[in-house]
């Protein structure tokens, strides 16, 4: 399956721990990668620059953004997807 | 020297560890922010449910209080925040077993307060932890 990268601009950031993660479990279960979908894997956040990584994997990059709800994507905006490959430096031990 | 957790001569350690620490102090040199820990359950001689209550009053890198409220009887310090879960947790968060974001985002580790600015500050957040598991806990 086709590995991405989707980089975020997050203009706002959740509030309470609550909201936080009960939206995350919402994009978990909209995004599992059940019968061949999206699935969301990890993220990471950079707060210098209010950015967040998400990994995924999906067949192609056009289906990710619809595991977004409207309100996460004008919390947190798509700003690029790449197509990137996995290298894992234990792989040179 | 090891020190049991909860206890008063941990908390103490954690105040010097956090004081004593160049990194945390200019990691958290914008920090402003007290926070309550609560360690759910613990202490039977406590007054009400044994529940053990510290103060730590985390500003601009420094640690300016640490204070023991478990058996206080007047009114707790308005903190910032509160992070509230049980022994066993949050030992696993000091013994390096369980990542703190991860104890937040499974809610093993429960917040209250803006989470906005603790997110904006994880740096600040993870080099507190750091610190915290810098003071050897006594098995």
């Amino acid at each position: 399956m086709p590995r991405y990268l989707v980089f975020h601009k997050a203009h706002k950031v959740f509030d309470t721990q609550d909201s936080w993660v009960e939206d995350w479990k919402g994009l978990r279960d909209r995004a599992t990668g059940e019968g061949g979908g999206p699935q969301w894997m990890r993220s990471w956040f950079a707060p210098s620059d209010s950015e967040l990584i998400c990994q995924w994997e999906a067949p192609d990059a056009s289906g990710i953004p619809r595991c977004f709800t409207q309100e996460e994507l004008q919390m947190a905006p798509i700003v690029r997807v790449q197509e990137v490959a996995f290298l894992d430096a234990s792989w040179l031990v | 020297m090891p020190h049991l957790f909860p206890s008063e001569s941990w908390l103490k350690a954690l105040e010097a560890a956090l004081n004593g620490d160049a990194r945390y102090a200019e990691v958290a040199r914008n920090w402003e922010g007290d926070l309550l820990f609560v360690v759910e359950g613990e202490r039977e001689e406590n007054a009400g449910d044994g529940t053990v209550i510290y103060y730590l009053d985390l500003w601009h890198g420094n640690c300016r209080q640490a204070v023991d409220y478990s058996s206080a009887s007047g009114e707790l310090p308005k903190a910032t925040f509160s992070l509230r879960s049980n022994r066993a947790q949050f030992l696993g968060i000091l013994t390096g077993e369980l990542d703190p974001v991860q104890a937040m985002l499974t809610r093993r580790l429960r917040v209250e307060g803006n989470l906005a600015y603790m997110l904006r500050n994880v740096p600040v957040v993870l080099d507190f932890v750091r610190c915290a598991r810098q003071v050897p806990i006594a098995e």
